[in-house]
């Protein structure tokens, strides 16, 4: 009987969780609702500033440029989230490009430049994860490390100069369209949709989570910590080298300059989604949407013709709103 | 009302339209030690916050010597001679005890200004003499001492200060039986010099030996104030609680255990964390208690069992079978539940919420396809919410907002959705109230019924004697000695736990129990 009474207040406290208008409400000040409601109100300025903003060719144009520094950002999203940082991504970036440029140059097939690009960018991480993990090193500086020694080793390997020849199949991977989406814009929808359901969905995001939260307690409760930890760093370099490959089908030629800086703005999108760089809050729903506001906050200025130096100001006034607004929540 | 030293009145403060203290008043005189009492929740945190000026009341006063004074300012309050001792210590863990202790002054010289640190130390090691410390270093860096050290220097702080009224919340929680002896002594000596104290705990035992009086909160109100010898524990406990508990540990009636097949069997168990060459075994539903000292092994024994700190085994027998444990994981796998003593930094995940806590052992029976189901999810968690009574807004609520009692019943409902044999709790009851309490030990008994068992270390010699069906004793990382229930007492365990041959290396280990004992 009390079984029974007990199963029906179950169901019903399990229907009031349901997302109702109520809930939403509710949950106004929480998770990624804020920072949607800031890109929200973004997104309106920018078209009462100029109307060719809400114009479908610029709408996927924006798309098609923030999808590799978010894709980059998904895997710095999952590194965050553990309380690491990956500053080594640019370089990684202009390495795979290196690389990438370098097997297409020398006549191999594109699936195989592919996979060069993906692999160097593997390595890097496990790189990164292994000795941060190994020797029980800070994230920030390994990775400071790494991002000189690999920025050196894309100059060496090119001696420094633009590599060329990319094929045209190659090329494809980056200038088709899916309709009328870009594909770079594709491909950073599924990553984001497949990132999401990883971290939401699944063991392993429950348990970047937890280690970001409290590594002791996930550890005593039996999470292979170091593995996951690890794991971070590898996926943010296989991403860094994915959008290496991007980069090199856009611009026909591989460069060991590319990606100059690129770490800040991947950190930028993650910190502006809300992601707390002490780990263990954060989503990479709100990473997109903070990779979608640089895009919006550049694309706006370019279509008002506004120097590039004033964007600069601009960016870095986003980014200390969004710390101020996620940590005055806290208080 | 003249001959008042301190008092508050019509104190009330709501979060979030929720009251947590509505009229609180009280009054304490010049030299008096005023116990305050209450469940968690019962809101002796907040009020306590209300007095250090962390937190602004919405309603009420504060007299000190019949002057007002403000709230919410924290220095101004310290220099009226008011110090509050939090629970979580405030101290700089990397400097040292005297620069702790003179922190305050030292920054309040000017920049450039010379800070006489030498001057300082004396006064330390003085002050620290004064309390019946001796033989501390004051350029000892904090980090190194052990928890009941630190609590005399938050309270050597206090005293740099001059304070008049010195509030403590808990001091006692983290504190083994000897060390809270000696805190107790200091606190008669600070009594003795006329400074009021304001002492918040959960253990009511002490009350007679420290109290002048008691003042009881329940639902943020004050239900009771009296002299501390009008009254008894059972009426404090029922006035806390509102109702009468009569039997405060559930009775599990005399065991019979099945000696020849013990669940575990564990011989010359090793680790690098001191334990060396225990042996013993565990039956089928017995609660099988481990006293001790602080820093007598405890925890290093049970850690070096989940193969945590490099422990290992010449043999550990499960259920009959060989097993091996070298990591944590090992041991879950093989279903032991460790339920650690820290259950902040060690049990809980505090930025997760309670769902995410509850099922993360478990998460595998709540995966549909693959991925985590939130109904199968949220269902089992409910159930555990109702079965365990964890009092919370739902599964979402952050594990950070919880109070003590709460918490350690979502670490305790995360291993009972993983269904151990043996279940590991190190002082699950440490720094909960009496309502709470209570529901652990009938957990506990619940648990036990059902064919598990549990290995339980206590500090509390009340409920290590009452709840358990035999005790080992620590000392010195190493099994001292076996008590059957029958036969405990808790002169026995304290024998065997101090008896032994080398005394020098047990001070290391962060007692005070040498003036207490010897």
């Amino acid at each position: 009987m009390t079984r029974m009474s007990d199963e029906i207040t179950v169901t019903r406290e399990l229907n009031k969780n349901r997302i109702t208008l109520g809930y939403i409400i509710k949950n106004l000040t929480r998770g990624v609702f804020p920072i949607a409601f800031g890109f929200i109100v973004l997104v309106i300025i920018a078209g009462i500033l100029s109307p060719a903003f809400f114009k479908p060719t610029n709408i996927f144009n924006v798309l098609r440029q923030v999808s590799i520094n978010c894709i980059i950002s998904i895997g710095m999203t999952f590194v965050i989230l553990t309380g690491g940082i990956d500053l080594s991504v640019g370089s990684v970036v202009a390495l795979c490009s290196v690389l990438v440029a370098f097997a297409q140059a020398n006549g191999l097939s594109t699936f195989t430049s592919v996979m060069v690009g993906l692999g160097a960018g593997m390595f890097c991480g496990l790189f990164n994860g292994f000795i941060i993990v190994n020797r029980k090193l800070q994230p920030f500086i390994v990775t400071l490390a790494s991002m000189t020694i690999v920025r050196g080793l894309a100059y060496i390997i090119s001696g420094g100069r633009p590599i060329m020849g990319i094929t045209d199949s190659f090329r494809d991977i980056a200038i088709t369209y899916a309709g009328p989406l870009p594909m770079p814009a594709l491909y950073m929808l599924i990553l984001v949709g497949f990132a999401y359901v990883v971290l939401s969905k699944t063991f392993w995001g429950r348990a970047y989570y937890a280690i970001g939260g409290n590594e002791e307690a996930a550890r005593l409760s039996g999470t292979r910590v170091d593995m996951y930890k690890a794991l971070a760093y590898v996926l943010t370099g296989v991403l860094s080298g994915f959008s290496a490959i991007l980069v090199v089908a856009r611009v026909t030629v591989g460069e060991p300059i590319i990606g100059t800086g690129w770490e800040l703005d991947a950190i930028a999108a993650v910190v502006i989604g809300g992601t707390s760089l002490a780990g263990g809050v954060g989503s990479v729903i709100g990473t997109f949407i903070g990779a979608l506001i640089l895009g919006v906050l550049s694309n706006i200025f370019n279509l008002l013709n506004i120097s590039a130096y004033v964007q600069m100001v601009f960016k870095g006034i986003i980014i200390l709103i969004a710390v101020l607004a996620s940590t005055g929540k806290k208080h | 009302m003249v001959d008042d030293f301190f008092s508050i009145r019509n104190i009330c403060k709501s979060f979030a339209g929720i009251q947590v203290l509505s009229n609180v008043s009280f009054s304490v005189k010049e030299g008096e030690v005023r116990a305050l009492v209450g469940e968690n929740g019962a809101g002796k945190s907040t009020l306590m916050k209300i007095l250090s000026g962390v937190h602004l009341p919405d309603r009420g006063e504060m007299k000190l010597k019949g002057k007002d004074i403000p709230f919410g300012h924290l220095l101004s309050i310290q220099e009226l001679g008011v110090s509050v001792i939090y629970q979580e210590f405030s101290l700089v863990e990397e400097l040292s005890i005297a620069e702790n202790l003179f922190l305050r002054q030292a920054s309040e010289k000017k920049p450039l200004q010379f800070v006489p640190w030498d001057e300082y130390n004396k006064k330390t090691t003085q002050i620290l003499e004064d309390m019946g410390i001796c033989g501390i270093d004051p350029h000892e860096k904090v980090s190194q001492l052990s928890v009941a050290h630190k609590q005399m220097v938050e309270i050597a702080k206090a005293l740099t200060i001059d304070a008049k009224l010195i509030v403590m919340d808990e001091p006692s929680a983290t504190l083994n039986q000897e060390e809270t002896d000696h805190l107790l002594k200091i606190v008669d000596e600070l009594k003795r010099k006329g400074v009021s104290i304001i002492y918040i705990t959960h253990r009511l035992e002490e009350l007679p030996r420290i109290a002048d009086t008691v003042t009881i909160l329940k639902d943020g109100q004050v239900v009771e104030t009296r002299a501390i010898d009008t009254i008894d524990k059972a009426q404090i406990i029922s006035l806390m609680v509102g109702r009468d508990v009569t039997d405060y540990f559930p009775s599990r009636g005399k065991k019979h255990f099945d000696k020849d097949n013990p669940v575990l069997s564990v011989r010359n168990l090793v680790s690098n964390c001191g334990i060396n060459n225990s042996s013993f075994e565990l039956y089928r539903g017995e609660i099988l208690g481990i006293g001790g000292l602080t820093g007598s092994g405890r925890t290093e024994l049970v850690r070096a069992l989940c193969g945590l700190d490099g422990g290992k085994s010449e043999e550990t027998l499960l259920e009959g079978k060989q097993v091996k444990i070298t990591k944590i994981k090992d041991a879950i796998r093989k279903g032991i539940a460790y339920l650690p003593e820290e259950r902040k930094t060690e049990g809980l995940v505090l930025s997760m919420s309670i769902k995410a806590n509850t099922s993360f052992t478990s998460i595998k029976n709540f995966l549909k396809m693959g991925l985590i189901s939130r109904t199968r999810e949220e269902r089992a968690v409910w159930d555990m919410i109702k079965r365990l009574r964890i009092k919370c807004e739902g599964p979402g609520q952050l594990a950070y907002n919880l109070s003590g009692g709460n918490q350690q019943k979502v670490v305790i409902a995360k291993w009972l959705l993983n269904q151990p044999l043996i279940y590991i709790m190190d002082e699950p009851t440490r720094g909960i109230d009496v309502g709470a309490k209570k529901e652990i030990y009938e957990i506990m008994k619940q648990i036990t019924q059902e064919g598990a068992s549990i290995i339980f270390i206590s500090s509390e010699m009340p409920e290590l004697l009452n709840m358990s069906d035999r005790i080992l004793v620590m000392a010195h990382g190493t099994l001292a000695g076996e008590l059957d229930i029958d036969e405990a007492s808790e002169e026995k365990i304290l024998t065997m736990a101090v008896h032994d041959k080398d005394y020098s290396c047990v001070e290391e280990g962060g007692g005070f129990y040498d003036k207490n004992v010897r």
